[in-house]
């Protein structure tokens, strides 16, 4: 798998270049669910640097799946398109997960290679567009492009050099060593930041929670073979902390949408149902209580199988 | 004074006649411009350089790359970390006009310099010293650099560094000590001070005093005093002593730090302080005083005291301003922002000393605290078009003052 450092793609001209030669659009996405902390900064720093200063990109955009705060005001205040997910594709009905803002938000961008930007990063800088994208047009062969990176957290008590990465490595690298050795040589296969041509991306299903990345690592293994994929390293990104409760849940989502992907492809067959409540134990007067928390695999079908998508996208087949 | 009026109200002629046109930024998608988004985004992601290195060297990479990229491939450079684009003037002359700021900081910290964005303020530690200044100063680099902007006299946008860390001025008095050009006036480009303007430029001396008492155990210790008690009692003696008003003489304790914490006995501390004043010997004579109140009390009280002078600067001279100033006001009142006269200690007063008329110029208005440190979004377009204006009206004015 190519591994490349952001710094070999931060001649941001020579990539203009490139998109202009290949005569291509670039769009940026951000899923947001209340990220007023940071989405602000993020849009003003990579549409000032990357559109503004140098055409990189053709335009970037919020897809929201129903903040309470201030979120889709800032972003709009800064000069991103603000889409509410609930609104695209209305004929679809709306489930609530970054996997279905992804998903809708391929029918909402114009590019022909889509940016996807979580949006809680405290440390934005224009690497982590151009690092994504300098590969996906400097290599024909490449499709989609992972992001790897330290991820000191943010803590109360400051920022922690470790910690960062804890489902990658107790869970899903374990089970990309058991099933897929390829994929474990991914550094951080659930990094939130990822690029890929549309020509690929179409062809994906979708989970619409946390499984989104981790099913769409399998399936690219799938359709297109591990050569397609590559990794960028951008140093270093800063995020808020994420409880370890969060994580169990996380987990679960990753696990339900890695145990259908097995099913479909007949690697492995259950013979037991997969139950959709995710169990969590919380002491309260020194007795555990459960808390279940209803987990579905939902899924999107390929964007390409959407027929206001093929109309919009491909009106002559 | 009148001659002043006289000099100003031509500016205003010109103005009227059209002649200087303000500047004006196509409105981008967004509530802000794209002049101030540039801007802000600079700012952030300068902020966000660790500090201090040798020579500022990581913050200076940043400037070099951004000159590159507005095309100044051989920016002037020297081995104290000054960097400075030059911009030839529309005629022949020998003289520059110095715009300057401060690349360096005082505050850096890997968690609390990364910049939050509302949607009216930027809040970071760093952002007011001299984020904001550096970001609107490249962006002026950069509009003369891709407009080709001339001015009467050479134009030099100068990053320097002016931390305690780097000895204060000693960077920017080596630029002005080797820079082989006259210099006419000078602008320090500021993150906070919009609408302010200094009548009076006041001197001042920075001490940094270092206490050491014996070490004891916490729980055992004898009837001799803990570093803190040293300090507690220097700082209540020291601002127990009436200064001079008339020469606006004042001592300001900027820092106690002493003990480690809980458990341990605090047997090390220090004090910064800093002196002000209009008048020179009396700065001088406030300065002995200080040190002899210190040594004295700190040997009743059986400690040890070290006194480091870390800066010196003496008043600046208010008639060497004076058309300055009345510039500055011009540019307030056409511009319609709001005018406040203050006192306070500026990075402007030590070009003085080279005979250089210098003041500060604010590109929005914040505040530096502690716990909350943010620049307001709004006035930043006006504030970026002062220096443009400021500019054109300044030079004017010296020159007109030196003919007449």
């Amino acid at each position: 798998m190519k591994t490349f450092h952001h710094s070999k793609f931060s001649d941001i001209s020579r990539l203009v270049e490139l998109k202009s030669q290949q005569g291509v659009r670039i769009s940026l996405a951000f899923p947001t669910l209340n990220e007023e902390a940071t989405i602000g900064k993020e849009i003003l720093i990579l549409k000032t640097e990357l559109m503004d200063r140098a055409p990189l990109l053709d335009e970037i955009v919020v897809i929201d799946s129903g903040s309470i705060d201030k979120t889709r005001s800032i972003a709009a205040s800064f000069g991103a398109k603000v889409y509410e997910s609930k609104n695209i594709l209305p004929r679809y009905g709306t489930h609530r997960g970054k996997g279905e803002n992804l998903w809708k938000s391929l029918y909402v961008l114009s590019g022909d290679i889509i940016v996807w930007i979580d949006a809680d990063i405290h440390n934005i800088a224009p690497k982590f567009v151009y690092g994504l994208v300098g590969p996906l047009l400097e290599n024909p062969e490449i499709g989609y492009v992972k992001a790897l990176y330290e991820r000191p957290l943010k803590t109360p008590s400051g920022l922690s050099p470790t910690g960062g990465g804890r489902v990658t490595e107790i869970l899903v690298r374990p089970l990309f060593s058991l099933f897929y050795p390829e994929l474990a040589y991914l550094i951080q296969p659930l990094s939130g930041e990822y690029a890929g041509r549309r020509s690929l991306l179409e062809r994906l299903p979708f989970s619409v929670g946390y499984g989104v990345e981790l099913g769409h690592l399998i399936d690219i293994y799938y359709f297109f073979g591990p050569e397609v994929l590559a990794q960028v390293d951008l140093d270093r990104r800063v995020h808020r902390n994420q409880s370890v409760e969060a994580l169990s849940r996380m987990s679960f989502g990753i696990l339900l949408t890695f145990f259908h992907r097995l099913q479909k492809r007949t690697d492995c067959k259950l013979d037991t149902l997969l139950h959709s409540y995710h169990i969590a134990l919380q002491v309260k007067e020194n007795v555990h209580q459960p808390i279940r928390t209803e987990i579905l695999p939902i899924e999107r079908p390929p964007m390409i199988e959407i027929e206001e998508y093929r109309e919009k996208f491909h009106p002559n087949p | 004074m009148k001659r002043t009026f006289h000099i100003l109200s031509s500016f205003f002629k010109k103005i009227l006649r059209g002649k200087l046109k303000p500047l004006s930024y196509k409105t981008a998608e967004g509530k802000y411009s794209p002049i101030v988004t540039r801007i802000l985004s600079d700012a952030m992601l300068f902020n966000e350089i660790p500090a201090a290195t040798e020579a500022e060297s990581l913050r200076g990479e940043f400037i070099l790359r951004k000159l590159h990229e507005f095309g100044i491939y051989e920016p002037y450079q020297d081995e104290m970390g000054n960097i400075a684009a030059i911009f030839p003037a529309s005629r022949f002359t020998d003289k520059y006009v110095l715009l300057y700021t401060d690349i360096g900081t005082e505050q850096y910290s890997s968690l609390e310099s990364l910049v939050h964005l509302t949607e009216t303020r930027a809040k970071g530690m760093g952002i007011t010293d001299e984020s904001l200044g550096v970001a609107a100063l490249l962006n002026f680099t950069e509009q003369i650099q891709t407009n080709s902007y001339e001015y009467p006299q050479n134009v030099i946008c100068l990053f320097t560094n002016l931390s305690e860390e780097a000895g204060e001025f000693k960077t920017l008095e080596y630029f002005l000590k080797t820079f082989p050009g006259s210099i006419s006036f000078a602008l320090y480009v500021s993150s906070i001070q919009q609408g302010n303007f200094e009548p009076q430029p006041l001197g001042h001396s920075k001490l940094s005093v270092r206490i050491y008492t014996p070490e004891q155990d916490v729980l055992n210790h004898s009837d001799r005093s803990s570093a803190i008690t040293v300090l507690s009692h220097i700082a209540f003696q020291l601002g127990n002593i009436q200064w001079d008003k008339e020469s606006k003489t004042a001592l300001n304790i900027a820092r106690i730090d002493a003990g480690i914490g809980f458990g341990y006995y605090p047997n090390e501390g220090m004090l910064d302080l800093e002196l002000f004043s209009l008048n020179g010997s009396i700065l001088e004579m406030m300065k002995n005083t200080v040190t002899a109140t210190i040594e004295k009390i700190t040997q009743e009280m059986g400690a040890k005291a070290e006194i480091t002078l870390l800066s010196h600067v003496p008043p600046g001279n208010p008639e060497l301003n004076s058309v300055l100033l009345g510039t500055l006001k011009e540019v307030y009142k056409r511009l319609k922002i709001q005018q406040c006269s203050i006192s306070i200690p500026t990075k402007t007063t030590f070009l003085h000393s080279f005979n250089i008329p210098a003041i500060t110029l604010g590109i929005t208005r914040g505040k530096k605290g502690k716990q909350d440190e943010y620049i307001e979004i709004e006035p930043i377009e006006m504030g970026f078009q002062q220096l443009h204006l400021f500019l054109e009206l300044g030079i004017e004015a010296v020159e007109l003052n030196e003919t007449e």
